[in-house]
């Protein structure tokens, strides 16, 4: 019983250290070399059974909607001709924009400005708790940390890890994610937090403000971890918060978070380096 | 030997079917967890010294493919492997019953820990939302799919290690 006994401690001991030591050096980041590395078949792998997945997943999505897309493509149709009368309006404003901003050789870095690279989203976080996507680019196409990631429809989150294939992107809906927010419609700002649900969470807008109920909700450019005026999603269900300090709200993404297939990467988003100022306010 | 040989890839797919397949498989925003029905199913047919290894690999090849700090699932996973192994003694009743009940235990030992690593490591704290959005739904996928995984590892070993015929 005593000989039996003694290998079995021994495995469960070297078990343990083995993994407390792994948790620790991870934690300090020593690990963080031999991690990039060994992620790079996992990112391999991952794309395969991606790949397969997305397959499986749009066949049944199409199936299922083939019914409503008739219906669909009319109501679209209406709004194309819509859209195109205010889309000519816009036209207009924005070559006066333009002819005005050049007189007052007013300059900023415009969409049409950023590099973008497509990426493919080929996993997600093991950790139930954490909305992280895995994509299929890496340092080797000139993804770097904090660049931010959007599809046509909104912000999507910001990269957190890169190795030299793959990248880690840690969504809006993160519960650590918040982003500095603007109100389309009456201009004030506050901030959008993610929640475990999956919904966005609007809050710190002033009381003096207003939120309408639809109204869209769009980066600041604050902070500067995000560029400004990307969309990040509309607002619903405003209320004063629970210390009626600010106005706060629900809110949506029209992004499809769980149907994330393809994402755009902005590789040259260059934010203005802040923390000169912090440093400056600490040494006063 | 060969158990390590069919563990390495059983468990990198396990890992990589959780950070893919997963998607697929969701119910209240809950997924399956692979790794610990992999895992846990090895654990009640194999001896605690050959349960070990897979709990550290299984967890280490998840935590590749989180954001939290490699050696979590592998610590949760441990801990969940010894726990069976002192269990199992004390339980007459080695059927069907089993995997779903050392599952259930599993999978909600696994969240606990994982999640009390991830706020050391400075991630927010979820609080009761976890139990609504993560534990309950993953362990409602965790117990549907148990006894298929079981019943597969099960088969595994037994091809393996086929047992002997004794004349009488």
């Amino acid at each position: 019983m005593l000989q039996n006994r003694s290998p079995r401690t021994t495995a469960i001991g070297l078990s343990v250290a083995v993994s407390v030591t792994l948790i620790f050096l991870s934690l300090l980041g020593t690990l963080a070399p031999a991690e990039s590395i060994a992620r790079v078949p996992l990112n391999f792998f991952e794309g395969i059974f991606g790949g397969l997945t997305e397959s499986v997943d749009n066949t049944a999505a199409e199936l299922a909607e083939i019914r409503s897309l008739r219906q669909r493509n009319q109501e679209l149709e209406e709004s194309l001709a819509a859209f195109q009368a205010e889309v000519a309006e816009l036209r207009e404003i924005r070559s006066d924009y333009d002819r005005l901003a050049a007189l007052v050789n007013y300059t900023t870095q415009t969409r049409d400005d950023f590099r973008y690279v497509t990426s493919d989203v080929i996993g997600r976080d093991t950790s139930p708790t954490v909305r992280v996507i895995h994509l299929n680019r890496g340092t080797r196409d000139g993804v770097s940390v904090d660049d931010p990631v959007v599809t046509e429809q909104g912000l999507v989150g910001r990269v957190i890890q890169v190795s030299a294939t793959g990248c880690e992107v840690l969504l809006i809906t993160d519960q650590s994610s918040a982003v500095n927010i603007r109100l389309q419609t009456s201009r004030d700002t506050g901030l959008v937090q993610g929640t475990l649900s999956g919904d966005l969470a609007l809050s710190f807008v002033d009381t003096e403000g207003e939120i309408v109920p639809g109204d869209l909700v769009l980066t600041s450019g604050e902070t500067q971890v995000f560029p400004s005026d990307i969309v990040v999603g509309q607002v619903s269900n405003p209320r004063l918060s629970d210390d009626e300090l600010f106005l706060e709200s629900s809110g949506t993404s029209f992004v499809d978070f769980s149907r994330l297939e393809m994402v755009l990467i902005i590789t040259n988003w260059e934010p203005v380096d802040l923390e000169v100022f912090e440093q400056d306010e600490e040494e006063n | 030997m060969a158990i390590y040989y069919v563990g390495f890839p059983l468990l990198l797919l396990a890992a990589v079917f959780d950070a893919t397949i997963r998607t697929l498989l969701r119910f209240w925003g809950g997924g399956p967890n692979r790794g610990v029905l992999v895992v846990v199913s090895w654990a009640l047919v194999v001896d605690l010294r050959e349960a070990l290894p897979w709990a550290v690999m299984g967890g280490v090849f998840r935590d590749l493919l989180s954001v939290a700090p490699t050696g979590t699932s592998a610590l949760a996973l441990v801990i969940i492997v010894v726990s069976i192994d002192q269990l199992i003694p004390k339980l007459s009743w080695r059927n069907v019953i089993l995997p779903l009940l050392s599952t259930a235990l599993a999978t909600i030992a696994y969240d606990v820990i994982a999640l009390v690593i991830l706020v050391i490591d400075g991630w927010p704290t979820p609080g009761l939302q976890t139990i609504t959005y993560v534990i309950f739904p993953g362990l409602f996928v965790n117990l549907v799919l148990v006894l298929l995984v079981y019943r597969t590892v099960a088969s595994i070993n037994q091809f393996l290690r086929p047992t002997r015929a004794s004349l009488l």
